[in-house]
């Protein structure tokens, strides 16, 4: 059953835009670098479904804006359909949802920029997807419910990035830290899931958490008492064969405040918060000895039975057993085992 | 040309000049893809100046077909050659260069002036002006019913608004009677089309709205926003159907040409034909500038410095042209502005004018001086142009190139001045763009003659005044009163006196009293009994 909350009468304008630039649109078509299989009616049917409630949105708004919404559109469709991206197979169905229930929600910038908006948005989905699909769930998620309060481009794709970073991509929080302190307050709570709760005093004081220690919850109320406690909060990377980045069982070790993760010949940098982990391969391999468990770092120390001492924290995880190695950059520490392609990652956390 | 994408904003820097930021870890990835965004390279805003020049070089490239290239600028000597009969050079500038009639709008825009736009029909003075108003954040509907179209049974009710009929009817005093203003007077960029020919009443109103900046009706008043006014008329003299009053024409602060249309490009309209693709309609949103930017731009634009060489020249430049021996007895009052208030015929004036070389002297060539209205302009437009072109501060060339866009209707020319007499100088009795740059070409290199940069003893005096006359004693001061009085009568003995010294003689009288008043004190003081 259609849930479409943008229900439209006709695709008049639609019609009326295509009669318009119908030699420009087939144009268009004709120079486009299309492979062997590439189905112009199967096209033609996507651009209907998706691009032409899209314009008539744009119509009701702008009406002289609705041709030049028309061919950006078209571009943009064109260009996810030659990359496989939408299609009969497509590589990315998320992609459709982005167009039937995002999109619509940002009208306002439609008219301004059709192409771009819809561009920009398609191609934020399918990175976020390849980081994972639940990172495109949750990002395709968050932008349907800021997007409405977006008033320029720019303030979307800073949207867009600060979403990113909330859907797991944690190469991204140092920039989306950024734009999140400058987005009005109104579109980060939308972002943080605040819904009518939090301040933007409560805001600054978490961005300025977040800069120290990136595994602070994002809660609208500071909780009180704040008890702490260690435990498992991700693990980073896999075997090659399984689309991750590891050859061998990698090794760790803390270097200028950063985590390294080092595999044959080749290093990655490991990040993680309270949003995600990533491991983003770096050139520079270091050249440095691991700690090897009971070899006492400067503020962990890990036993080969698994207990974790860190401060006045401590725990006991039988599955870190027997480490092969560990290293801490000081809110994150790393582990390995001699038998698996994954980096698991502890942290100092409010339970 | 036109089947390049519409949408493309060129994403090499505009002028190659400017600072490299160095690429941190790229967060533009988010945005690379199968579709290939112009915003994908970066998510940062472009700075204000590279979004004005891609302001610029989309209009010239997508949208206003307008090959020309008359605002030079060179790197090194140029490719000069000789053409027709006249042997008046074709120049290939070796340095970035630009087409007057789309730049100039563009400066207008950025400082909020008010630019007219002159020539035949459907050269795309209305267009220029439109591109404009989107540039502004309008939309296209809104900009075009902006425009206010003069026609002689134009009102003042038509160009401001009406007073509400209810209130009419209901009002007990004037002030109860509310006004339906005008939507346009709100705007940030303000379209008047064919001004000349707006009937002399209404002119009155609009004139008030471009001088003071606020509309009025029944003693109810709307106060505008600053904005930037590009008017459009079809006659150079500004005649049309109504003659233009004078002091709405002298608040015009700039006026361009629309130029030719060059037939090589004919296929570029064609393209626009078939495609059916309205530039107006298509403008990038990433070269749109928000209210913020606007202002900040402006702001910007302000702060560029121009130093002090550069503005003594502009100074000389300007004392050129006001003084009028024959004008008047008093030494003040020895104005062309005397004359004129006076009503007296022109050249019986001046043949009174003798003591000068009337082929060098530039205050020859023209009817008046120039104002204070026409010197500020100066100074905002050269900012904006240097601005434009991403220079840290104002250079001499800035000046050069905007000076007589910015005079083009503030300098009246005499042509009947010997000087237009010669062979090489017939032709700028027409072209005065070419005239003004002449004549700011000849009074620099006056300047270098005179060595003013390294000898002006006027600067000197004022300088010493303007470190400040505390603590002066009075042998200092009298000191500097008899240095005065020397370099005046250094130029008393001299039988040619030319509208440079004039002004310099002013200001060395102005230092004198001020020195006198000064003195006058210390005596006093002195004098006290406590």
């Amino acid at each position: 059953m259609s849930t479409d909350p943008f229900p439209l009468p006709s695709l008049r304008q639609f019609h009326a835009a295509l009669e318009a630039d119908r030699e420009y649109l087939n144009s268009r078509f004709r120079n486009s670098s299309r492979p062997g299989s590439f189905n112009g009616n199967d096209f033609l049917q996507e651009f209907a479904d998706l691009a032409g409630p899209l314009v008539e949105l744009v119509a009701l708004e702008a009406p002289e804006r609705t041709r030049q919404a028309t061919r950006g559109l078209f571009d943009s469709l064109l260009g996810l359909h030659v990359s496989g991206h939408l299609g009969p197979q497509p590589k990315l169905a998320r992609l459709r949802d982005l167009w039937q229930s995002c999109l619509p929600r940002a009208r306002r910038l439609l008219v301004s920029d059709a192409y771009q908006v819809s561009g920009a948005l398609s191609n934020g989905l399918i990175r976020v997807a390849q980081h994972s699909t639940n990172s495109a769930e949750r990002w395709l998620t968050l932008m349907e419910t800021a997007v409405p309060q977006v008033e320029s481009m720019t303030q979307l794709l800073d949207v867009g990035l600060v979403a990113a970073w909330f859907s797991g991509l944690a190469p991204f929080r140092k920039e989306a830290l950024r734009k999140l302190a400058e987005l009005p307050f109104a579109i980060s709570r939308t972002l943080l899931r605040w819904e009518t709760e939090g301040t933007p005093t409560l805001l600054s004081q978490l961005l300025q958490s977040w800069v120290a220690d990136p595994w602070v919850r994002p809660l609208p109320q500071i909780p009180s008492p704040r008890n702490y406690s260690l435990m498992k909060v991700g693990q980073v990377g896999s075997f090659r064969g399984f689309d991750g980045p590891f050859l061998y069982p990698p090794m760790v070790v803390a270097e200028s405040n950063q985590l390294i993760a080092i595999s044959g010949d080749s290093a990655w940098r490991i990040l993680g918060d309270c949003f995600g982990s990533a491991a983003i391969q770096t050139t520079r391999v270091p050249r440095k000895a691991f700690l090897t468990p009971d070899q006492t770092s400067e503020c962990v120390k890990l036993s080969r039975a698994g207990l974790i001492q860190w401060g006045d924290l401590q725990t006991l995880d039988a599955s870190l057993a027997g480490a092969s190695s560990y290293a801490c950059d000081g809110t994150t520490l790393a582990i390995t085992l001699p038998t698996s392609f994954h980096v698991y990652l502890v942290a100092r956390c409010e339970s | 040309m036109f089947k390049q994408n519409l949408h493309h904003v060129s994403q090499a820097p505009t002028n190659p000049q400017s600072e490299q930021v160095e690429a941190a870890f790229d967060v533009a990835d988010l945005y690379r893809g199968p579709v290939p965004v112009s915003i994908a390279e970066g998510s940062k805003a472009l700075p204000l100046d590279e979004k004005f020049r891609q302001a610029y070089f989309w209009i010239v490239n997508h949208a206003i077909i307008s090959p020309f290239y008359d605002i030079e600028y060179n790197d090194g000597p140029p490719q000069k050659f000789p053409l027709g009969d006249r042997k008046d050079p074709v120049v290939l500038p070796s340095g970035q260069s630009y087409c007057s009639f789309v730049l100039l709008p563009l400066l207008t825009f950025a400082v909020r002036a008010k630019c007219l736009l002159v020539g035949g029909p459907g050269r795309g003075k209305t267009s220029s002006a439109v591109l404009m108003g989107i540039l502004a954040g309008y939309s296209l509907r809104d900009v075009r019913r902006a425009i206010q179209k003069g026609q002689p049974q134009m009102t003042v009710a038509d160009l401001l608004g009406s007073p509400l009929p209810a209130d009419l009817v209901k009002a007990e005093s004037i002030d109860q009677i509310g006004i339906a203003w005008r939507k346009w007077l709100g705007m940030r960029v303000k379209i008047i089309d064919e001004y000349n020919r707006i009937p002399t009443r209404t002119q009155s109103a609009l004139l008030t709205l471009m001088s003071d900046n606020y509309a009025e009706l029944y003693d109810q008043t709307f106060d505008c926003p600053d904005s930037a006014w590009y008017l459009t008329a079809n006659d150079d003299a500004g005649g049309g159907t109504y003659q233009v009053i004078e002091a709405l024409r002298d608040r015009i602060d700039i006026v361009v040409k629309a130029l030719h249309f060059n037939s090589r490009f004919l296929r570029e309209l064609l393209e626009r034909i078939e495609s059916g693709v309205r530039p107006e309609e298509v403008m990038p949103s990433e070269i749109i500038f928000s209210e913020d930017e606007w202002t900040r731009l402006h702001t910007a634009i302000r702060r560029v410095p121009l130093p002090d060489p550069i503005l003594r020249r502009l100074e000389f430049f300007a004392s050129q042209f006001e003084y009028l021996e024959a004008a008047a007895a008093q030494f003040e009052y020895k104005t062309k502005d005397t004359v004129k208030l006076a009503a007296l015929d022109w050249h019986q004036v001046t043949s009174q004018e003798t003591g000068k070389d009337k082929l060098k002297d530039l205050g020859s060539q023209t009817r008046n001086g120039l104002s204070v209205r026409a010197l500020m302009t100066t100074l905002v437009f050269v900012k904006a142009l240097a601005y434009f072109r991403g220079a840290k501060q104002v250079e001499l060339e800035d000046l050069r190139q905007i000076l007589p866009f910015v005079l083009h209707d503030k300098l009246i020319q005499d042509p009947d001045c010997p000087f237009f007499e010669l062979g090489e100088n017939q032709a700028f009795r027409s072209d005065k763009i070419g005239w003004i740059r002449k004549m700011f070409d000849l009074a620099c290199g006056e300047y270098d003659r005179l060595q003013l940069d390294s000898d002006d003893p006027v600067l000197k005096l004022s300088d010493q005044f303007n470190e400040g006359l505390d603590g002066l004693g009075e042998r200092d001061v009298r000191k500097r009163l008899v240095e005065i009085e020397r370099a005046v009568k250094k130029w008393s003995g001299s039988r040619k006196f030319y509208g440079h010294q004039y002004d310099d003689v002013l200001k060395l009288k102005y230092l004198h009293q001020r020195y006198s008043n000064y003195l006058r004190w210390l005596k006093w003081k002195d004098g006290d009994p406590e």
